[in-house]
């Protein structure tokens, strides 16, 4: 049998998913929801119900960790945070989102950007 | 006049992509007595505070600077508190790790675990921004009174992205409503647009792995801008100002025109007439706006 998700994601985090109330401020406010297979609000979700199939979604390699969702939420759950941990659920087995050096535009990007990628896309 | 010294983190884009940004920082604040004096041996901040609570790597390396800076104050003879920064993002870490430190006794002891050839951190130091400092120890006041050429035809789109302002408590002003950048806009004469973009966030890392959809994102922001009037955009990130310049080149035919990034200092040491602090490049851009 598989872990709790919820369990897991609240011991990285130390956030609470059960807290969420779905009302969809955090989805309306990511810059990013666009490109997301699951917006915030779902993946919060997913992680309360301990639905697994989120931890393989695009959406949490689209989040920017810009921290507008945390801001807005009426629950003040991190949520950011939230998705974080689903990140690092994959980093922290070697399942890194991006090549760093297979970058498209390694040559002209500034040093915070790749080193920000370094942060949140790989192990 | 205000008589201090002041220990500085550069942090490593000001050093390679953003050097306009910290040389005119330096340059403005050491004309209001407050000299910049940058610590030794500084290393990576660790770029964007980790989130994860349940262990301690990645305030390591902020925890290793702030040593770094507590034991170069006190051989410097350097009483007050401060820690400098320039670019947001060092800020933000910094500031978020020395935070966490304070929290516990877990919390300290378990960053002591990476770091067993410092001495012990007295959490003591207080990291600021740049922005901070020109508003709450130099003053609008202050500045105001040396503003010798004030920047009429500047119509400028404040862009103060994310980690300046958040999260609540870490930021220097309010992130729902801020007001710092607008403030000090208009204090050298120039004029501050509003727009809905200015809080939010360019797209930051993902530049790195969907670069297209961060030019879209830019694309949004600077319509925004140059539809409400805007000539120039403002920021204090050198991410930011990558992005936002980046961007804009890749989106170009669909924007028409694309507005030139300058960072907070570098308009403030323009209307001061200290041209000095100043690149050639931007100091041509600046004098094309202006009409000179």
């Amino acid at each position: 049998m598989k872990e709790d998700l919820t369990k897991k994601v609240y011991e990285i985090s130390r956030e609470d998913a059960e807290l969420c109330i779905a009302c969809g401020r955090c989805s309306a406010v990511c810059p990013f929801a666009d490109f997301m297979d699951f917006k915030p609000h779902q993946i919060v979700h997913m992680v309360r119900v301990g639905d697994w199939s989120v931890v393989n979604s695009k959406a949490i390699w689209y989040c920017v960790s810009c921290l507008a969702c945390t801001q807005r939420c009426p629950r003040e759950i991190n949520v950011t945070s939230i998705i974080e941990a689903l990140r690092l659920i994959n980093l922290r087995e070697r399942r890194d989102a991006i090549e760093l050096r297979g970058v498209k535009e390694l040559k002209v990007l500034p040093t915070i950007a790749l080193v920000g990628a370094g942060r949140k896309y790989t192990g | 006049m205000i008589r201090m010294r002041i220990l500085y983190y550069p942090g490593c884009t000001v050093k390679t992509t953003a050097k306009a940004y910290e040389k005119a920082a330096i340059g403005v604040l050491g004309e209001f007595g407050i000299e910049v004096v940058e610590m030794k041996g500084w290393v990576c901040c660790g770029v964007y505070p980790g989130l994860a609570k349940d262990n301690y790597y990645h305030l390591v390396a902020p925890i290793r600077n702030l040593i770094y800076a507590q034991e170069q104050k006190k051989k410097l003879g350097i009483e007050n508190e401060y820690l400098l920064t320039v670019c947001s993002m060092c800020f933000n870490t910094l500031k978020y790790a020395n935070e966490r430190y304070r929290e516990s006794d877990e919390v300290r002891e378990r960053v002591f675990y990476f770091i067993d050839d410092q001495p012990y951190y007295e959490a003591r130091i207080r990291v600021v921004h740049f922005m901070e400092v020109m508003r709450d120890i130099v003053g609008i006041k202050n500045l105001r009174r040396k503003i010798m050429r004030p920047l009429k035809t500047i119509k400028a789109a404040p862009f103060y992205g994310c980690y300046l302002l958040r999260p609540e408590g870490i930021g220097i002003d309010n992130p729902e409503n801020p007001t710092v950048m607008e403030n000090i806009i208009r204090s050298i004469g120039a004029d501050a647009i509003d727009y809905p973009y200015k809080n939010q966030c360019c797209g930051g890392y993902l530049v790195t792995k969907d670069p297209d959809a961060v030019w879209d994102r830019v694309h949004t922001i600077a319509k925004a801008a140059i539809e409400k009037g805007a000539n120039i955009f403002v920021t204090t990130c050198p991410l930011c100002a990558f992005n936002l310049e980046e961007g804009q080149k890749r989106r170009k035919e669909k924007l028409g025109r694309i507005l030139p990034v300058f960072f907070e200092p570098e308009l403030i040491a323009y209307a001061m007439e200290k041209e000095e602090y100043l690149e050639k490049d931007r100091l041509e851009i600046i004098s094309r706006i202006l009409g000179k």
